[in-house]
């Protein structure tokens, strides 16, 4: 029996320098880079992931963070069926913004699904964000969290693993 | 034969306007149907976006560009008159010699007044306007993540001054003290001495040698914290006993634990436990670790020293059933000059340098250090030591 195949978009959204281009990075490329490189705009994606009965291709959209992102306005929101909401455990600012990406994706796509991910937890010795605080955020903005690095590779693959699960059941 | 603008239909006319931009600007164009899919192209769709232009009409546009996977329910609402418009800007692509390009998708209605008749997808290349954009915004990010690092060095510097300030003054008084109490004793000493009662010397000059004890100790963790801050910490190993100088430790301290009772218990590997290690900075650091746990372990308390092999190292344990710390407080504890708020309260005498300095100097042997804790419970400090050259 022939597998089927269905395509989902998703987001990655975040303040800059979250690491939300080096994360895609890891998981599609599996490769990481040191140097930082601003996004602007969106840079798309794909990576096809095999399941029992499906293959889903998953069309990752890497936006500009920030002041950027605001500019832009919601159109590259449009069509998402989840999104996987970024900080940097080393800048408390980062999860400030937790909750505007998490308004702005619900207003636009008020069924998509929600990831929370606090990245570069390799940096043990600036991390200033506790995990009480950043698991609290998340559980009420109606979103799983999972801490990441995108620089050893920690938990990428189960953040997007985790999301195609949350895709796949919907669907 | 001329053939008039005005005679054309619309479409037509667009296409022709279109294909015009096309050859002075890098902007192509799809037409799409009612029901998404590709109707025709412009001449230079297929170059701009680097794809095979084989079997392209008649392919569903989403199946043609990953841009608009999702956004079928999007364009639908174009198509109803519900949106006027999709514009994505600075699409981020990568060419074939890996640099990127930056593409700009417009979608319209094909004819605004009957946008169901199908839908018009403008492309655009602005890779200039997008790598001057990026170069601006890099500088930008890169400017604030720079300031973010100096605010944050900034507070550091803050506290450690702050931190170095309440040092000073601390060991002004620890110095003062112990000089008071050996000056005292010297006026005492001259006294019975004019009066010619000597007996009581010895238990003067027994008071004197301790005073002058601390504040050698004192010194020794001031000069220890200047190497250590010059990156000049050294170690001359040579081949020790660990457990001849563990007893010897521990012995030059049972005086004290039987001043405050304690159940003093010592669990030590058979001698010989040969390491090689610097004699005299591993004395330093056992010595202020025993000396912690008497300073917050009240009387009748119960102190353990317990050793043990565990592949290549010694591990060598130290328990109080003392007074305890908290997480905060473990987080915090081996940095310079840190001292517990109770440690401050009780005028415990200390520096807040011992475990600083116990912690460099087992890192610096390749070894570790840990600590478990709980407040009220006691603490055990946990060392692991390579056996260098173990015969």
């Amino acid at each position: 029996m022939s597998k089927r195949t269905i395509q989902k978009k998703v987001c990655l959204l975040g303040d800059f320098a979250v690491g939300k281009t080096s994360l895609v990075r890891r998981f599609v490329e599996g490769r990481f880079d040191d140097k930082y490189l601003s996004t602007i705009g969106v840079k798309i994606s794909r990576k096809s992931l095999d399941f029992d009965d499906t293959i889903l291709n998953l069309l990752i959209w890497d936006l500009a963070g920030g002041d950027d992102f605001r500019q832009v306005g919601n159109s590259y929101l449009r069509g998402a069926s989840a999104a996987l909401i970024v900080c940097d455990l080393t800048r408390h600012d980062t999860l400030d913004s937790f909750r505007y990406y998490a308004e702005q994706l619900h207003q636009t796509m008020p069924n998509a699904s929600l990831v929370f991910i606090g990245n570069k937890v390799d940096l043990i010795e600036q991390r200033v964000i506790d995990q009480n605080e950043i698991e609290r955020i998340s559980q009420e903005l109606g979103g799983f969290y999972l801490e990441t690095s995108a620089k050893t590779g920690f938990q990428v693959e189960s953040a997007f693993h985790y999301l195609a699960n949350l895709l796949l059941n919907v669907s | 034969m001329i053939i008039s603008p005005l005679n054309l239909d619309p479409i037509v006319l667009a296409a022709h306007v279109a294909g015009i931009l096309c050859l002075s600007r890098r902007i192509a164009y799809v037409q799409l149907s009612p029901q998404l899919t590709v109707v025709q192209t412009s001449s230079n769709f297929s170059t701009l976006l680097e794809m095979p232009d084989t079997a392209i009409i008649g392919q569903h546009i989403s199946d043609l560009m990953w841009e608009f996977v999702g956004l079928e329910d999007t364009l639908r609402e174009i198509l109803h008159g519900r949106l006027p418009k999709l514009h994505l800007k600075m699409v981020n692509c990568t060419n074939e010699d890996g640099t990127t390009c930056y593409l700009t998708f417009l979608t319209t209605p094909l004819k605004p007044e009957k946008p169901d008749r199908g839908l018009l997808v403008l492309i655009e290349d602005v890779t200039e306007k997008g790598r001057l954009q990026q170069a601006i915004i890099q500088d930008r990010n890169e400017l604030r993540l720079l300031k973010d690092r100096l605010l944050r060095v900034n507070d550091e510097l803050h506290q450690l001054d702050q931190m170095k300030s309440l040092f000073m003054a601390m060991v002004a008084h620890d110095i003062r003290s112990p000089l008071g109490v050996i000056s005292a004793y010297a006026e005492l000493a001259q006294e019975q001495i004019k009066r010619g009662n000597t007996e009581i010397l010895s238990e003067y000059f027994y008071k004197i040698s301790g005073q002058t004890n601390r504040l050698n100790y004192l010194l020794s963790d001031l000069l220890d914290l200047d190497a250590i801050e010059k990156g000049q910490l050294t170690l001359r190993r040579e081949k020790t006993d660990l457990v001849i100088l563990l007893q010897e430790v521990a012995n030059s301290l049972m005086a004290y634990f039987h001043n405050k009772n304690f159940q003093f218990e010592l669990a030590l590997l058979p001698s010989p436990c040969y390491i090689w290690i610097d004699r005299q900075k591993i004395t330093r650091v056992f010595y202020n670790l025993l000396s912690n746990a008497y300073k917050y372990t009240p009387s009748d308390g119960r102190i353990r020293i317990h050793m043990a092999y565990q592949e290549e190292n010694v591990i060598i344990q130290i328990t109080d059933n003392g007074y305890g710390m908290n997480q905060d407080q473990l987080d915090q504890l081996f940095q310079p000059y840190f001292r517990t708020k109770e440690a401050h309260e009780s005028k415990i005498s200390g520096s807040g340098l011992g475990l600083h300095i116990v912690k460099t100097f087992v890192e610096a042997h390749g070894g570790s250090i840990q600590v478990s804790s709980q407040l009220g419970q006691g603490s055990t400090f946990t060392i692991s030591l390579p056996i260098f050259a173990h015969e």
